[in-house]
Order: structure tokens, then sequence, then C-alpha cells
């Protein structure tokens, strides 16, 4: 009885674990196998033509790196205050802990309300239009508290010795920041943006009421009514109308171009925070 | 002048948060004036007859989210104690950074997969039921399940890990087997971080917008009698979130009153989503201390 | 083992637990090697040495704790009443039942204090409410717990003091009617008077039961051991360089190591 709970316990839980693997790696497989076909070098660098049956990605793909670039740009510097700011400026637990928790709840607002948020203030208020800044403000909102709550783990996780020793040189808190912090913690900045880049270039939700357009946008000239092409949303409106068939290898070839993006994104993210696994496991 | 600026950049991004919201609350209040609590419970929207009630739409966010969840609750729970308590560390390692790898896959990506392959696997299956097509609250829930498996698994594995190996060692040294273990030790006092990772998955599952957009039929005022019948979960339906991607919200910019009802759908999607994952994060963190 | 010691005294009893030609190696290195003793019923076996000897590693073989640890390969053989516990199809929880381990941090589970003494009885026999209750008594009574927690046998287990919590580990190992209990200095983290309390414990629980306790401390060791054996460090591996009667090796030893590990503690 006892033996056999012993052995039914593993064999069920291997079982599920087996099936949860061979799902999402089935699910990998898929899209290679059907996408591969269409990816070539004229793929990547070729426009659009016939509403996505003929032609490449390539402005789709600058449209989504503009986008991410943008995002990343406004990200950091809030970011890393906020981290600074929850790790070292704030002295009292009561408001660290009222940060943090702000942070975790951000980072559980759906992509969709982003959206409309950012349709709301740049498109209508701000007068933008469709524009590749509203979709880059937009994604650095999203992925804030990424890159916050990475650099956050990495400072806790700097040793007191050298906060102590650096202080015992005379230096001032803004110093130590500088020359001991920043430094020792970098690898979570890093670490963070390419996951939230990760999850940036991948969401629909936020950008298409905002930035994105699915035909006829090249290289933005301003801000106002200067939309981009992106490989999300592109994937997204061919997806509706997939019957097709000379669409169809197309999509099958942009979702693996974009898989493929989001996952090189995670698997650079993946030595240091395998090294803070490590680390944490000690 | 470094704590200056962090403060300021602190600022800015605070300062964007609380936009959020107050747009959020700000804008739909005209529907709120114009509905009042009608708005909740009322069953129909025509937005040409000025009428707004979300009810379907929020049966249907709930229902869809509850059916990922049944689903991939168990597997991903069993796949979690498969690979905290059985596996080698390395192969644990080697496991997890793949689960959580696809985590990050796109849920357009995911979206495309449903509307191709589950769609008609889903219509098939239940032909006998007869389903107007494979677009039904079943398949965005299935798909949902996909979704948040990585989630569950990766938020359980870490709660399992938690549980310190003293009080493993303890209990086998009693002579008690690997299972008794698990389901006496490791598991009772993970069930925090096992209850964190489920809300936290719910959460995920209550917004996630473009794959259930792609396969839910997107079907208004769809409210069945019975809602927890699989013959109503195989008919069409709306979601918050796949109204809030459709076109409407484009047309609705300009009527007030519409405009209000739109942005009242995210307000009410930000309070589900928002709620939840505040008592994921609690539930989580308390189990640590 | 090692040619300075003279071979252990031959008894009439047959052993309880012996190792013979034991070897525990990790990553392809040894740990310890050629470790062979016997325990008599009822014996209060010691096992003494310098730190990171392989004492607590020896330990762990004794009842396959050993097998969790990964990385950690068992050689040799160690024999429960004549029977190998390494011979293929040996119920490894069974054995574990009957040889149970006091760790040196004690390791009580966070559930009430009844719970603890029955968390490995009852999943191993089964036990009416009556027997339960009785069971917990006899255990805390025997581990001189009783009079302490009578009181609030429902009350969490972590509250209790570490000296508490060891007592009650060791009730926790008595309840599922434990042969032969290994102590992994059970008392070098606790206060004076529970040290004491473990040491009258030991004292008297040998009268039923066989103990084979790890001990840093030598004071401790002549107090409640009959037999020690001095685990030492030899050309980088743990060996058992020296095994006799308490107060010889205490106070007439023979080998270089032992002394120089005598004269440091
Ligand atoms: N799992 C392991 N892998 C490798 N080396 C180990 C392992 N466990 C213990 N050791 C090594 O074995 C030696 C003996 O350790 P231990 O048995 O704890 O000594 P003691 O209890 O006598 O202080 C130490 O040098 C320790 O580093
Ligand atoms: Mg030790």
């Amino acid at each position: 009885m006892r033996k056999s709970l012993d052995f039914l316990l593993a064999a069920v839980t291997a079982f599920c674990a087996l099936v949860a693997v061979a799902l999402l790696v089935g699910l990998v497989a898929v899209i290679a196998q059907r996408g591969g076909p269409a990816v070539n070098w004229g793929f990547l660098t070729e426009q659009i033509r016939l509403v996505g049956a003929a032609g490449g990605i390539f402005w789709n793909l600058v449209g989504t790196l503009i986008l991410l670039s943008s995002a990343l740009t406004v990200c950091l510097p809030l970011a890393i205050g906020l981290a600074l700011v929850e790790r070292v400026w704030l002295q009292r637990e009561g408001p660290r802990r009222l940060l943090r928790t702000l942070l975790y709840t951000l980072n559980g607002v759906p992509g969709i309300v982003f959206g409309i948020f950012g349709f709301v203030v740049f498109v209508q208020w701000c007068g933008w239009g469709k524009s590749w800044l509203s979709g880059g403000l937009v994604l650095a909102l999203m992925i804030i508290p990424t890159v916050a709550v990475s650099l956050m783990e990495r400072l806790k996780a700097v040793p007191k010795k050298y906060v102590e020793a650096a202080a015992g040189l005379g230096l001032n808190r803004a110093q130590i920041v500088w020359a001991v912090l920043l430094p020792q913690a970098w690898g979570g900045v890093v670490t963070g943006s390419l996951l939230g880049l990760a999850r940036a270039a991948g969401e629909v939700a936020p950008i298409m009421f905002t930035a994105t357009i699915f035909a006829g946008a090249t290289l933005p000239k301003g801000i106002k009514e200067s939309p981009v092409l992106s490989l999300p949303y592109h994937i997204f409106i061919l997806a509706q109308d997939s019957f097709d068939p000379s669409v169809g290898s197309k999509l099958w070839g942009a979702a693996l171009v974009l898989l493929a993006l989001v996952l090189f994104l995670s698997v650079i993210a993946l030595p240091s925070r395998l090294k803070l696994h490590e680390e944490a496991n000690v | 002048m470094t704590r200056a600026l962090s403060w300021f950049f602190s600022f800015v991004a605070l300062g964007a948060v609380t936009l959020l919201v107050g747009v959020f609350v700000w804008q739909s209040l005209p529907v709120w004036h114009h509905e009042g609590w009608h708005y909740i419970t009322g069953t129909k929207w025509f937005f040409r007859q000025k009428e707004f009630g979300t009810l379907p739409m929020i049966y249907g966010t709930v229902i869809v989210a509850l059916i990922a969840l049944v689903l991939a609750a168990p597997l991903g729970f069993g796949a979690a104690i498969f690979t905290a308590e059985y596996l080698p560390r390395r192969v644990r390692l080697a496991v997890k950074v793949l689960i959580e790898l696809l985590a990050g896959v796109p849920s357009v990506v995911y979206g495309l997969l449903g509307i191709l392959l589950l769609r008609d696997w889903i219509y098939n299956l239940f032909e006998k039921f007869e389903p107007l097509s494979g677009d039904t609250l079943l398949t965005a829930g299935v798909l949902l399940a996909v979704m948040i498996l990585p989630t569950i698994v990766t938020l359980s594995d870490d709660a399992l890990r938690g549980v310190s190996s003293a009080q493993r060692r303890a209990a086998r040294g009693l002579g008690l087997t690997h299972a008794e273990t698990v389901l006496s030790i490791a598991l009772p006092q993970a069930k925090r971080g096992l209850g964190a990772a489920l809300l936290l998955a719910l959460g995920r599952a209550l917004g996630e917008t473009i794959a259930v957009f792609l396969v839910v039929g997107r079907q208004d005022n769809n409210l069945p009698e019975h809602v927890f019948s699989l013959r109503a979960w195989l008919d069409a339906g709306q979601t918050i979130t796949s109204k809030l991607g459709g076109s409407e919200t484009n047309i609705a910019y300009g009527d007030h009153v519409h405009w209000g009802a739109m942005v009242g759908l995210a307000l009410l999607l930000l309070i589900m989503t928002g709620t939840v994952t505040l008592l994921g994060t609690g539930f989580g963190k308390r189990s640590d201390a | 083992m090692s040619d300075c010691c003279p071979p252990p005294v031959a008894t009439d009893v047959a052993p309880i637990l012996e190792a013979r030609g034991l070897e525990v190696r990790a990553q392809g290195r040894a740990l310890i090697r050629e470790v062979n003793f016997s325990v008599r019923p009822g014996q209060v076996f010691g096992l003494i040495g310098p730190s990171g000897a392989g004492k607590s590693t020896l330990l762990r073989a004794l009842n396959r704790l050993a097998d969790l640890i990964p990385g950690l390969r068992v050689s040799g053989d160690v024999r429960l009443h004549g029977q190998s516990i390494y011979a293929p199809g040996t119920d490894v929880n069974a054995l574990r039942e009957k040889v149970g381990m006091l760790f040196q941090q004690p390791v009580v589970f966070p559930t009430s204090i009844a719970e603890n003494v029955l968390f490995g009885a009852k999943r191993l026999r089964r036990l009416s409410r009556g027997e339960r209750a009785e069971l917990v008594e006899f255990a805390l009574t025997e581990s001189a717990l009783w009079d302490e927690v009578k009181d609030r046998l429902k009350h969490p287990a972590t509250a209790l003091s570490v000296g508490q919590q060891q007592r009650l580990c060791l009730a926790r190992t008595l309840a599922v009617k434990s042969e032969v209990i290994l102590m992994d200095e059970p008392t070098s983290a606790l206060d004076p008077k529970s040290t004491q309390a473990i040491e009258e414990l030991i004292r008297r629980l040998k009268e039923r039961h066989t103990i084979v306790i790890v001990t840093h401390n030598v004071s401790q060791a002549r107090r409640v051991t009959d037999w020690i054996a001095c685990v030492c460090v030899r050309d980088g591996v743990g060996e058992i360089v020296e095994s006799a009667c308490c107060d010889a090796v205490l106070d007439n030893p023979q080998c270089r190591e032992v002394i120089e590990y005598l004269s440091h503690a």
C-alpha cells in the first residue's frame, strides 16, 4: 500500500512533467516546421507585398526594433531610479514595501490596459495619432517592473562588506552607488532589460491602438501620425484571415522569426540568471 | 544629485501609474452616470441603443480563466512536484530553464496555433454537441491553459524548493517514503506559495487579450442559463479583453457614454487582475517569512 | 582497523549493528574508508574525531540516509542483526524506521507537539485514537519532556526552546520504536541544562535501545559512552584509527592522531 503510493506519485508526476514539456516543445516544433520553409534572406530583407501573400517582413522587423529601442531608452532611467530609491534612498521598510507592491501590481496589469491608456493619453490628448513614440512610451511603462525588480534583486545581493569598505574610505551614499552598487549590480539591469524586451517584442495589445499599422509605413519621419509596421501585429492581422494558403506560409514564417527573436533575447539573459540561481541555492 | 535624479525618475514613473489609474476612473465616469450598477449587472450591450451591460463579458472572462486554471493546475502542480522533488538538481535546472523560456512565447503565437490547430480539434472532438464553429469559450480556455502552464510550473517549483531540505531529511529519517514526505512535508509547507502560483496564473489568464481574441468567437450578449455546462462553453462568447481588442474601441472614442463604457471595461479588468495579483504576491510573501 | 589498535573485545552477544569495509566516496574522492566496527545491543557507541573527518557521513551511511545525498557512493557493508542493509531488495524505509537519526540542529515539523510525536508513527502503523494519546505520553515521558509540555500538546512545536525541540525529535524517533538511534552531535547546539537532560536520557535509553553518538565533546564522551571509535584523517581520508572501551581511548590513546586530537579538544 505505502509502496504502491510511493510508485504512483512518482509515475503520475513524471507523466505531468512529460506532458508539460512535450506540449511546450511541440509547440515550438510546429512553428519551426511550418515556418522554416518561408524564412530566407529575401523574407527578412524585402518589404511586404500583396497583403502579406508575397514579399517579406523587412519593415516589420525595423518597426519592432524602433519600438523596442525607444521603450528601452525611456524605461532605463525610470526603472533604475525606482530600484535605487527602493534599495538605497528609502530608509524605512513601510514605504519600501509599498513601492515593491506597486511594482508587482504594475507587472500584473494586462497589456490591453496599457494600450487603452496610451490611446487616450498619447493618441488623443497629445494628438500624436498612431505614432512609434506612443508605442515606445507604453511599452516602456509596461516593462518598468521587470527591469526595476531585476536590478533590486541584484542590489540586494551585493555583499555588505563592499558597501562597508567603501563607506570606511569616506565615500558618501551617492559615491557608493556609482562606485560599488551599480557596477556590482549592472547585470540585473541587463537581465531585466533583455527579459522586458522579450516580453515587449511579442505584445500586440499595447501597440495595436497606439503605434502600429498593417501596411504602408517605413521609417517614421517625425512624431505625429508616424506609425510603424511591427512583427506581432502583422501576425495578428494575417492570422484573422489565414484562409489564403499563400498567406499561410508567410504567416508561419513571420511567427517563426518573432519566436526566434523573443527566445534569443531570453536565452542571452540566461547565463546571469542561472548564476543568480546557483548563488541562491548554495 | 544622484539622489535627486533617482527621486525625480521615480516620481515620473509613479506619476505615470497614478495617471493610468486616474484616466480609467475619470474617463469611465459617464457610463457610471448613465447606467449605474446596471453597468455590471446588465446583460445586454447594444451601443447604438446606448445600452451597456457587461455581465456577459465578465462571465466570459471569468469562465475562460477558470477553465484554464482547472486544466492547468493539476498538470502544473504534478510537473512541479516532479521537477522539485524527484529530479536531480542539474536536470531540474535544465527543465526549469526550458519551461521558463517557453513562458515567454508571445501570445500572438499561441493565438496563431489556436486558430490553425486547436479550433479544429475542439470542433471535431465535440462534434456531437453541434457547436456552430471551433471558436468557443472552451477553445479560449484550453489555449489559456497551455499559456499559463509555465507560470504555474515554475512558481510552484520555486515554492516547493523553498521548503527546507532538513525537514525532508528528518521525515525520511523516521522511515517515511518519498511520496509520504512529499505529501506530508513539502506540499503542506509550500501551500501558500502554491496558492500564490495559482493566483498569479489566474491574473495572467484574466488579462490575456490577443490569444483569446483570436479563438473566442467574440459573440456579444452570450450569457447562458447554466454557466457551468459544457454545452454553454461550446458557444462563442466575449471576454472583456476581446471586446477591448476589437474595432469598437476605435469607433467609441468621441461618444462620451460609449467611450466611458469601453474604458469602464478596462477599469473592471484592472480591478480584477489587480486584486488577484495583489492577493497572489501577498500570499507568496508570507510563506517566505 | 589500524595497526596500533587492539582488536575489539569479543563478547558472547551477537552485534546488532556492524560495519564491514565501509567506504563512502564523493566525486571520485573517498571521504571515509575501511570502516569496521561492531555495536552490541544496549551499548552506547561513541564516535569522536576532528571536524571534517567524516563522522556525519559515516553516520548517514548507517541508515542509508546517504542515499538521499546526490553524489555520495557507499561501498562495503553494514549489517543490522546480521542482515546486510545494502543488499538488493532491502526495504529502506523500514530500515530507517528501525535505525532512527537525531540531527545536530533539531528539525521539528511546523505542526503541533503531539502531531510531531506521531508524525512517523501514525503513517507506519494503524493507530486508534486511544493508542495515539498513549503513544504521545509514552514517547514524551521517555524523552523527559512530558512534564514540560503535557498542558500544551496542541501548541505549535516551533515555539519550544531548542533544547526541548531536540528532545521532541528524540520522542518522535522513540514513537516509531527505533531499535538503534544515531545521534549526530545532538547537544552541540544546546545550552548546558538541555545538554545535561539529553545525557541523562542517553544513559536511561540504553536499557532498551542501542545508541551510536557522534560527539565533539570529550568529557561528554566519557560521561555517556561505553565504547569509542576515533575517526581521524589519514592521507586525506577519514578512517577509524583507534577503537576501544571508553577509558582506554581517552586516558591511554595509542595513535599519534588521537593523542593530538585529544590534546587540542
Ligand atoms: N555530499 C558531499 N560531497 C562532497 N564532499 C562531502 C559531501 N558531504 C561531506 N563532504 C566532505 O566530507 C568530509 C566529511 O564531512 P563530515 O562527515 O560532515 O565531517 P564531520 O561530521 O566529521 O565534521 C568533509 O570534508 C566534507 O567537505
Ligand atoms: Mg558533522
